[in-house]
């Protein structure tokens, strides 16, 4: 893959030549508004929201963002009058054939507009964005969903009037429907699974390969169901989602930690996030955790210095203990995060994400790459850093491991001074001395 | 952390009033899953001794303390049935506990009752919890650290539902690093 350069607002940019520009756009922190796109999925260019004006030589035109492919010298303009005029059109658009769908509403009052000029025969809470086509076809891999006609009376096909045998019941196309007018229930071939018989009734995530053989004990209403909560919660998405490689950026569960699979971490249980511009690094969810309610931070490093890979990076206390976080990487600062100083909470509320600590232009990725523990990794090195705490916590004689339960809110508060210096030196700053 | 050796006998003991036939399932899936020689013990009563009065649940360690010193025989391992419910210090309540590696191990059969969760009671459904419950605390005994395979009886429990998702098996990974 090679490197272009483009412009992006006046501002000079680095993609991945082909790769969409919407891609480039966000990752600047832009917001462009889209229906039909999900990362992950291959684009469809439908719903026109996410138009943006691209100029290549001599010629302006508005393309989708979603699906206009990177190349040298574009220049491109996200938010012009023609743009904007563009966006507002098809908002009124969709508010005319679906005046009812929330995820419409909202799009449309972002741009200023609240009624539609423009009337329809029939309604409908369908926006033809065909993500659940694209789910079913290319993710899921059943390809049990068609669109049936043509033009204005095209409408996403199949479970409503073929009982196929292709569709698994997975739900997916329901997940990620932005409208909510694909539901289970309507999925024919569901409710003929509610006939099937004894035995024959086996659980969905059965059916998908994650859990071994299981009849569904609750009527196929995974709505209210403990099995798909706990699937939900483990990847923090439709599962079947998760099991795709790079859509998972959800924060997902191991056991009582969780992980985001996007970024790599240090053994002292901070973390690093590659983009292209910067690294961002933070701690992750077992040290918030283990810390608990964080009352101070003092930052270790201003921008401009340049640090090592297992500095101390951040001084953390919870009314009384104290821990040192360690830098993940070597490289220098650009920016600490500016939101910690008024709210040092924001670790525990948001680790992974707004509770960052700095953005570092590192030494040598490639270097980083090999020390760090990267994402498939991690799930067994936070399973085994869990079993590690459990020993700690409960070592009155020798260790021992509980079942069961949630970790308690804050419960580092009450150890003994020795009980959180051996967990701060198990976990987070071994050799350093604070 | 693997056991010094294993035990001569594994012995398993109800701590109060433990539902009907427990004892004798968690014998039958210990004794097939590991291949222990098992011995059933005259019941004994509630672990009082270990109630936390403010949070009205036993500390689930200081009944393993207690199975130690009333059954000391080093070459035998104990393995408590109870039903009241357990917690440590640190978690909300525990299913078991277990020292890994080491010789005692309890379960609670509180939370596994479909009752505790206000639905109509089912007994098959209790007992094959009691099974997997009891096979994943003796792989702790026997230096099994937990699992990140969901239908493998070592993956951890934090709610009912991951209990009934996972099988009453071991894994292939697990049942290799038994006897590694
Ligand atoms: S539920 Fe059926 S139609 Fe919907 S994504 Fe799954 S397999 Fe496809
Ligand atoms: S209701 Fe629960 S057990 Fe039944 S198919 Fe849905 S997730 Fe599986
Ligand atoms: S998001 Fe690009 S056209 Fe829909
Ligand atoms: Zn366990
Ligand atoms: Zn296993």
């Amino acid at each position: 893959m090679s490197l272009v350069t483009m412009n992006i607002n006046g501002h000079e940019v680095k993609a991945e030549n082909r790769e969409p520009i919407l891609k480039s756009i966000r990752a600047m922190g832009i917001k462009v508004p889209t229906l039909c796109h999900m990362d992950g999925l291959e684009p469809y260019g439908v719903c026109r929201m996410c138009v943006v004006q691209v100029k290549h030589g001599k010629r302006t035109k508005l393309v989708t963002s979603c699906n206009f492919p990177a190349a040298e010298g574009l220049e491109i303009q996200t938010d012009t009058e023609e743009v904007l005029q563009h966006r507002r059109m098809m908002a009124e658009l969709l508010l005319a054939r679906s005046p009812e769908v929330k995820k419409v509403q909202e799009i449309a009052a972002s741009l200023g507009i609240t009624k539609s000029r423009f009337k329809v025969a029939e309604t409908s809470d369908c926006i033809l964005c065909g993500l659940c086509v694209r789910v079913c076809d290319e993710i899921v891999g059943a390809s049990a969903l068609g669109f049936i006609g043509r033009g204005k009376d095209r409408v996403v096909g199949t479970p409503w009037y073929v009982n196929t045998d292709s569709c698994i019941a997975c739900g997916a196309c329901t997940y990620v429907c932005p409208t909510g007018a694909m539901q289970m229930e309507t999925l024919t071939k569901e409710r003929w699974r509610r006939e099937l018989s004894g035995k024959e009734r086996i659980c969905r995530y059965a059916r998908m390969g994650l859990i071994s053989n299981k009849v569904c004990p609750n009527n196929f209403e995974c709505a209210t169901c403990e099995v798909d909560q706990q699937l939900f919660d483990e990847f923090g998405t439709h599962p079947i989602l998760a099991l795709k490689p790079g859509l998972h950026q959800h924060p997902k569960q191991v056991g009582h930690f969780s992980l985001i699979e996007d970024r790599s971490y240090f053994q002292g249980h901070t973390w690093a996030k590659t983009s292209k511009e910067h690294t961002r690094v933070g701690v992750d969810d077992f040290a918030q955790k283990v810390i608990g309610g964080i009352s101070r931070v003092a930052f270790r490093a201003e921008p401009g210095d340049v640090v090592h890979r297992g500095d101390p990076a951040l001084n953390v206390s919870n009314n009384g203990h104290r821990a040192t976080m360690l830098f993940p990487i070597s490289g220098k600062i650009i920016h600490i995060n500016p939101a910690l100083e008024d709210d040092p909470s924001l670790v525990n509320e948001d680790c992974y994400d707004r509770g960052w600590l700095y953005t570092m232009k590192p030494t040598n990725s490639y270097e980083d790459k090999s020390t760090l523990i990267n994402p498939d990794e991690a799930d067994q090195w936070t399973q085994d850093e869990s079993d590690h705490l459990f020993s700690i916590l409960t070592d009155s004689k020798s260790a021992a491991l509980s079942d069961g339960g949630e970790l308690l809110h804050n419960f580092s508060r009450n150890l003994e001074k020795k009980d959180w210096e051996r967990i701060t030196n198990s976990f987070f700053s071994g050799g350093e001395l604070s | 952390m693997r056991p010094q050796e294993l035990p001569s006998k594994l012995r398993i003991v109800s701590l109060g009033n433990t539902p009907q036939n427990a004892e004798e399932r968690a014998y039958s899936a210990i004794q097939s899953c590991f291949g222990l020689n098992c011995e059933l013990l005259s019941p004994e009563p509630p672990p009082e001794f270990a109630l936390d009065v403010l949070r009205g649940q036993c500390n689930s360690l200081e009944i393993l303390d207690w199975l130690e010193s009333r059954f000391p025989q080093p070459d035998q391992w104990i393995f408590g049935i109870t039903d009241v419910d357990l917690a440590i210090p640190v978690l909300t309540f525990v299913f078991g506990e277990a020292r890994l590696g080491g010789r005692s191990a309890v379960i609670s059969t509180f939370r596994l009752h479909e009752e505790f969760y206000g639905r109509p009671a089912d007994t098959l459904m209790l007992l094959s919890r009691i099974e997997k419950e009891a096979i994943h605390e003796v792989g702790h005994m026997m230096g099994l650290t937990h699992c990140l395979d969901r239908n493998c009886v070592m993956y951890p429990s934090n709610s009912l539902s991951q209990t009934d998702v996972k099988s009453i098996k071991l894994c292939p990974d697990c049942r290799s690093n038994l006897y590694s």
